[in-house]
């Protein structure tokens, strides 16, 4: 049913207002001029019915059928929601956090250009096997047992760690934050190497 | 929409640590909302996914819940949001993504509840008109329109919902019914002489 000529000078305003009629949303006044207009003009009331039907097939669309599992993966989901403070502390257990990933390639490039710089020099110089840094020190004037106080000036290897302080280390940080680790580790050792 | 008040104890008990008022409010609520995302989304799977997180919303407001509006006002709104937040993504979710299988695929259908061979044909014909003409206007149309013609809600409590004034809310409305008045005609006259 489409609108024929009666209807296509139909006030916009007037056609606004059947709707607005329909959706109960005009005041006593206004309803009962609406009301006249409907009496006065067939062709009001025959495009009101229309809009009419109009709301008639949207409520004919039925509901669906909501299938059961939809309730059971919405009481997953907020069971999941629930323990949130769990899931983060297990999260961070098995995998670094992110923040500190991205130090792990930086420190190795950072290590690697410690090593080249420390590297390039001894090799340039290619020292005797007596020109050592340890051969340059000054000379011990007493027996060898008198020179051991001295020798601290070249920074001491750290100790190895004990097998159970790195499985202790392990079941706290990842494999990613030893590396970091070990890295500073190894920095700073070459960095007192150096300045020795 | 007859349980207004009704619909307010159950959140209200719900928001007191009682789950199983939650419970009630899915199995009361869930079919409507489902239909009017399904609409919405045109995507059976998808608007599955959208039912459950307008329910969890439902489900986290447990703490902030004021009964100021209509709980059935306050559910559509939310649902409204989840529904045009997934129509403006922009890649949107296909049913491929789903990880559904018994709705997977599926084209709206109107299911019928075991009427009479012809009036379930006529059914699924106007269905498929109605969806197809729904899918012509724009989303906040279709919204509106929804809304206040099936869902009975006022101009104001879609206004609210779309965030503008009731006077825009009566001009979607108006313009939403027009337009599927000029494309329904035959659907509906099918449907008068049924």
């Amino acid at each position: 049913m489409t609108r024929d000529g009666d209807d296509r000078g139909l006030d916009e305003i007037l056609d606004a207002r059947l709707s607005a009629w329909l959706d109960g949303e005009l005041d006593e006044d206004a309803e009962a001029e609406l009301r006249a207009e409907l009496h006065a003009r067939p062709a009001l009331a025959s495009r009101l019915a229309q809009l009419q039907r109009v709301d008639e097939a949207l409520r004919a669309v039925p509901e669906p059928a909501v299938r059961p599992e939809l309730a059971m993966r919405l009481r997953e989901r907020i069971a999941a929601e629930g323990q949130p403070e769990v899931q983060r502390s297990r999260h961070s257990a098995v995998t670094p956090p992110r923040r500190r990933r991205w130090m792990v390639p930086v420190l190795a490039a950072a290590a690697a250009a410690v090593l080249a710089l420390l590297a390039i020099p001894r090799l340039r110089e290619t020292p005797t096997p007596e020109e050592t840094p340890i051969a340059r020190a000054p000379a011990p004037r007493s027996a060898p047992e008198a020179v051991e106080p001295e020798l601290p000036a070249v920074a001491p290897l750290e100790p190895e760690p004990a097998p159970e302080e790195i499985a202790v280390a392990v079941e706290i940080e990842s494999d990613a934050d030893l590396e970091v680790i070990e890295m500073l580790d190894w920095l700073e050792m070459l960095g007192e190497i150096e300045s020795s | 929409m007859q349980h207004g008040d009704d619909d307010r104890r159950l959140m209200r008990a719900f928001c007191d640590g009682n789950e199983s008022a939650f419970d009630v409010l899915f199995q009361r609520w869930s079919g409507r909302v489902l239909r009017f995302l399904e609409r919405m989304v045109r995507e059976p799977a998808v608007a599955e996914e959208l039912l459950q997180e307008t329910f969890l919303r439902v489900h986290r407001a447990r703490e902030t819940w004021e009964p100021s509006a209509r709980f059935s006002t306050w559910l559509y709104t939310i649902a409204t949001n989840t529904a045009l937040n997934e129509l403006r993504r922009p890649f949107r979710r296909s049913v491929h993504e789903s990880t559904e299988t018994g709705r997977e695929g599926a084209a709206l259908e109107i299911a019928a509840e075991a009427p009479a061979v012809d009036e379930v044909a006529h059914a699924r014909r106007l269905g498929g008109d109605v969806e197809r003409a729904l899918a012509t206007l724009p989303e906040r149309q279709r919204v509106a329109l929804w809304l206040t013609a099936v869902e009975g809600l006022s101009y104001a409590e879609v206004a609210a919902s779309l965030e503008t004034s009731p006077q825009s809310v009566k001009a979607l409305v108006h313009r939403g019914r027009s337009a599927l008045a000029e494309q329904l005609p035959h659907a509906m006259d099918r449907g008068h002489q049924a």
